[in-house]
């Protein structure tokens, strides 16, 4: 497959997986009030503060995300989403893998990351 | 046996490579210095070769990799904030995809590839390794850390603790509550760019009044007492958008975001200072309440935010902590460091052993590569480029400091170049700080930059005082204080009223009798230069002093406007030969710039570096 090609591939499945996957989950996930974060300041809070999951690092911690392949990482991102009780995410696996294979590199990132896209990173 | 660690970051901004041996720090650089692209995001593998060489070992004896960011954890952020932006945000994810899910989820397959090896490859948290990177080169026992940036994984702030060989983080801010965004948002609406220009806005500051402040507390972030933060997201269009703010946004200011390179006035400038108020008030915030819950009388600082050294200078006036050090890669770059770091002491546990001397370990931050005496010349000899060769040190450093202050500016490029963002007399553009016109000159003749920030002072470590209202060292720039009452010089502002060129009218006053290291609110961006840390620039300022009675040389980074901080010889005569530098030294070579051929230069070179 062509480079072109390939990339309106690439471009055509993170363009379904959003309308396909995301949008609908999103769609659930508001009408049942579920938020993954606050969006905006909570006046009668005293503080913003919160511990951390991981105050320090032990040897094995260092190994965690160094994983082999793509099944991999996505059974690691769905124990962790299972562990936090949000069963509903594991619903993505699938469209991620297809994405995830279609963009299993040859290793250059090509082109400039946008800073105004911070947050994706 | 000794254990080799290649500390990496890359893949967002500012990709680095650091080589440690047990707990010592053998080299450190940006990728950006060797493929001059500046903020270079890709896999830093000039920077990892050049860490190789420097140990002499091959990439087979290295006994761990580590990545400076959990790319589990970051993925999770990115699924879980797409969820909550849904229906917006699907450019940002078509976008950004390609790096999360293509590189991201397989860099340990990537750093193999790009190796060509299977090493071990260990992964930190992102503020794990800006603590690491803050506490461990220090030269504290212990400390209370304070990580500031925009994001990592999920915390944006994080306040921990040092003891020995052990880092633990005890509280974090998590995204999108970030004061890092906050303040790139502003910057972006000041018409600066984002990830690059925060330190434009910095210096913009003291042009404006603090006017806004009441308006950002109210609607774009709320600050407890104990510094702990949260923003409003409904101003912010970073969480689901390609740009930074909204129209929300745009109405607390009046109006749209100044367009970048156009006319600025007024408004950016208070809404500079207030940003930088508001920011202050945080950081001070936090300072005082990681000192409550850690009781060290240390602070040690990282993350982005940290190269905030107006905010740093409060932090040290308040006298909060007895001392303070700060990392001179306080950006992603120094996540590399601090990602080897870490693991050595608390993968491999490598006992940490403090510098005896009661310095840093962190060697001045000069820990990137330099070029011999042989190399220079046979660079020289194969151009047929005019040169003079002085071989003692002190002799040299009295004709370029005669140069400098018969007002000449000199290119100065001598052993190891810096680690971090900062110019510290090893890849340097010098110049006379008596003289009211070096500001003017260095800025729109040789850095082509924007004229309203003036130079850093680099000033001999035992004269600090004389100079500066600081009696601690400052060895990387990352202080600011005022210059002493007594040398201040009355300022009129009342030609001041809005505008660039008004500005001009501001610049143009002598402000001090060290004007070109003076801002117009009389404070400096202060280094301090030790014999022990950096003879060779340690002597320029001494036999500058000897001549002109000024211990005191006005100090830029050797770029021009875009252009990464130059590396070889090869990126130094072109940045000389294209800039109106009159004389550059290459470690004990001299060249002077009327006795150099033509320069035949057919590129159009300014758009080579894309503006920062």
């Amino acid at each position: 497959m062509n480079l072109t090609r390939k990339k309106h591939k690439e471009h055509y499945l993170a363009k379904s997986f959003f309308s396909n996957v995301i949008m609908p989950l999103a769609v659930d996930l508001k009408a049942k009030e579920k938020s993954f974060f606050p969006l905006e300041p909570n006046i009668t809070s005293e503080s913003y503060f919160s511990k951390p999951k991981r105050s320090i690092m032990n040897p094995k911690d260092f190994e965690l995300s160094a994983v082999d392949s793509i099944e991999d990482f996505l059974d690691e991102i769905s124990e962790l989403w299972k562990a936090e009780g949000n069963l509903e995410l594991t619903k993505l696996i699938a469209g991620l893998e297809e994405i995830a294979r279609e963009l299993a590199i040859e290793c250059e990132q090509e082109e400039d990351i946008s800073p105004f896209i911070y947050v994706m990173f | 046996m000794s254990k080799y660690i290649l500390g990496i970051s890359a893949f967002y901004h500012d990709s680095a490579a650091a080589l440690i041996k047990d707990d010592e720090i053998i080299a450190a650089a940006q990728e950006e210095r060797f493929t001059r692209k500046k903020h270079d995001p890709r896999f830093p593998r000039n920077a990892i070769n050049y860490c190789l060489e420097e140990a002499f070992i091959n990439s087979h004896e290295l006994d761990a990799v580590v990545f400076y960011d959990n790319p589990l954890l970051t993925f999770d952020r990115v699924i879980k904030n797409l969820l909550m932006v849904a229906p917006e945000g699907e450019d940002q994810w078509v976008k950004a995809s390609r790096s999360i899910l293509g590189i991201k989820v397989l860099v340990k397959k990537y750093i193999s590839k790009a190796l060509g090896i299977e090493p071990k490859v260990l992964f930190t948290d992102h503020h794990m390794a800006h603590a690491a990177s803050a506490f461990y080169p220090s030269p504290f026992e212990n400390a209370a850390i304070l990580t500031v940036d925009g994001v990592g994984e999920w915390a944006t702030t994080a306040i921990g603790f040092g003891q020995d060989s052990k880092v633990e983080l005890l509280k974090e801010i998590h995204y999108p509550h970030s004061v890092g965004l906050l303040y790139s948002a502003i910057t972006y609406y000041c018409g600066f760019k984002v990830n690059s220009g925060e330190y434009k806005l910095m210096g913009l500051a003291p042009y404006g009044k603090p006017v806004y402040v009441e308006r950002i507390k109210k609607h774009l972030v709320d600050v407890k007492e104990d510094g702990s933060f949260r923003l409003n997201t409904k101003y912010f269009g970073f969480l689901d958008s390609m740009v930074m703010t909204n129209e929300a946004f745009n109405e607390i200011f009046g109006g749209e975001p100044r367009r970048p390179e156009s006319r600025i006035t007024c408004r950016e400038m208070d809404i500079a200072a207030s940003m930088q108020a508001v920011l202050e008030e945080i950081m001070e915030k936090l300072a005082l309440y990681a000192k409550i819950i850690t009781g060290s009388r240390n602070l040690v600082l990282a993350g982005g935010v940290a190269l905030n050294c107006v905010a740093n200078g409060k932090i040290l006036k308040e006298g909060i902590f007895n001392n303070i050090w700060i990392q001179p890669a306080a950006g992603d770059a120094g996540g590399a460091l601090g990602a080897a770091l870490i693991a050595a002491y608390q993968y491999f546990g490598i006992k940490r052993k403090i510098n005896p001397s009661g310095r840093d370990s962190q060697k001045g931050s000069y820990l990137g590569p330099e070029f011999s005496s042989n190399e220079v010349k046979a660079f020289l000899k194969r151009r047929d480029y005019p040169y003079l060769k002085i071989d003692n040190a002190d002799e040299r450093a009295k004709v370029i400091a005669q140069a400098i202050a018969d007002g000449k500016i000199v290119g100065y490029m001598n052993g190891r170049m810096e680690f971090g963002p900062r110019a510290l007399g090893a890849r340097s553009i010098l110049g006379d700080p008596r003289r009211k016109e070096t500001q003017s000159i260095m800025n729109l003749k040789i850095k082509y930059r924007e004229s309203f920030r003036p130079f850093a002072p680099s000033v001999l470590a035992e004269r600090v005082n004389d100079y500066f209202e600081l009696d601690v060292e400052s060895p990387y720039m990352l202080l600011v204080a005022n210059v002493r009452k007594e040398r201040q010089l009355p300022m009129d502002w009342h030609n001041f009223s809005m505008g660039d060129d008004e500005m001009l009218a501001l610049i143009n006053q002598p402000r001090s009798d060290i004007p070109a290291v003076t801002h117009v609110d009389y404070s400096a961006r202060v280094q301090t230069v030790n014999l022990d840390d950096k003879p060779d620039f340690y002597k320029i300022i001494k036999a500058l002093e000897d001549i002109t009675g000024c211990g005191v040389v006005a100090n830029t980074s050797f770029n021009i406007r875009g252009e990464p901080i130059v590396c070889s010889p090869k990126d130094a005569y072109l940045c000389f030969m294209r800039t109106k530098i009159d004389l550059l030294v290459i470690e004990d070579y001299l060249l002077w710039k009327d006795q150099q051929p033509a320069y035949d230069d057919n590129q159009d070179w300014r758009r080579e570096y894309e503006l920062d």
